[in-house]
């Protein structure tokens, strides 16, 4: 039953690769469910950085703007990312507002890079004490890693009320 | 002294498809593959193409001739060539990517895998697996670790999901 096209013949893998690096993060992130297989293939480093690379020569660019408020609560991250529409007059979609992920880790919430797509940012996991750390975060998968304890003293960062990145 | 090159007749080439079936084409328009050109090179003007079978053969060389008349005035066209070139089913393009890949046509690959890319982003996982015959191996415990992993990619949107595997 079903459509299955392995009548006998697989798709030789560097032609499944050549399809999955065309595909949208999104949908790389659901096929990791697949099969071993596939969760293997796009986890790794080779095919992420053919994926990087295929899509940043054809990209459209990205803006993510950051409102950074001190004063604001753990709960407004003021973000928004916009990417130039397809349709008629640009404008802009919004992709991410107020990305909800990244909830929880931190009021100090300045942001460096983007590099190859990942951001560095600064947190404290305390409003009352001084309790730094250190993350990475891919706007694309979500993806919010903390890096391990530091023990030096970060540079100030330039604090700007709005921040404006290009992807 | 050099002769004209206008008055050259034009090189035919015979293709053999894995059916036995012949067809006869323009060596100019053949080259868009780099199987074909190589054996060109090599002198052959009969050139067997064991992997390809003959319905696939025929839109081949369909897409050959369309894209070798290429030329400024007819970019709209030919656009519009490769839309309705890939309104096909699942197997007919996985023919076509593997006929495609085998004859180095590069153009024809970029354009079926893209296509095949912009059919299957929104499909379930379900879909895929039939789409493309892979069984799943995950156990029920590892296939929920896995989704929870991008918890939001299968839960946005989810409305959007195309469960078809057509």
């Amino acid at each position: 039953m079903g459509t299955s096209i392995d009548n006998g013949v697989p798709v030789p893998e560097d032609l499944t690769l050549e399809i999955l690096q065309r595909l949208p993060v999104k949908s790389l992130l659901r096929f990791k469910c697949i099969s071993k297989n596939w969760y293997n293939l796009i986890n790794s480093p080779v095919f992420v950085r053919k994926h990087y690379n295929y899509h940043g020569s054809n990209k459209r660019p990205k803006i993510l703007f950051h409102d950074f408020d001190e004063d604001a609560s753990n709960d407004t991250i003021r973000m928004t990312i916009i990417s130039e529409d397809d349709s008629e007059g640009g404008g802009g979609t919004p992709l991410i507002e107020k990305p909800h992920h990244l909830r929880g880790f931190g009021v100090d919430m300045s942001l460096d890079g983007p590099v190859d797509g990942v951001f560095l940012f600064n947190g404290t996991k305390s409003k009352t004490e001084y309790d730094p750390f250190l993350g990475l975060w891919n706007p694309a998968t979500r993806v919010v890693t903390t890096l391990p304890p530091f023990h030096f003293k970060p540079q100030p960062a330039l604090l700007q009320d709005i921040g404006a990145y290009i992807l | 002294m050099a002769s004209s090159s206008k008055t050259e007749q034009k090189k035919m080439l015979i293709l053999k498809s894995s059916e036995e079936e012949e067809f006869e084409i323009e060596e100019s328009i053949a080259v868009q593959s780099g199987t074909i050109k190589n054996m060109v090179e090599d002198d052959f003007t009969l050139i067997p193409l064991p992997n390809v079978d003959t319905e696939t053969l025929i839109k081949i060389i369909k897409y050959m001739k369309k894209h070798g008349e290429k030329t400024k005035s007819n970019e709209k066209d030919i656009e519009e060539f490769d839309k309705e070139f890939v309104k096909k089913s699942f197997t007919e393009l996985k023919e076509l990517v593997l006929a495609a890949n085998y004859l180095h046509i590069t153009s024809l690959i970029d354009l079926l895998c893209q296509a095949f890319a912009d059919r299957i982003k929104n499909k379930s996982v379900k879909a895929i697996r039939e789409i493309f015959g892979i069984p799943n191996d995950f156990t029920p415990e590892e296939e929920a670790e896995v989704y929870e992993q991008h918890k939001w990619a299968h839960e946005e949107g989810k409305e959007h999901i195309d469960h078809s595997a057509y």
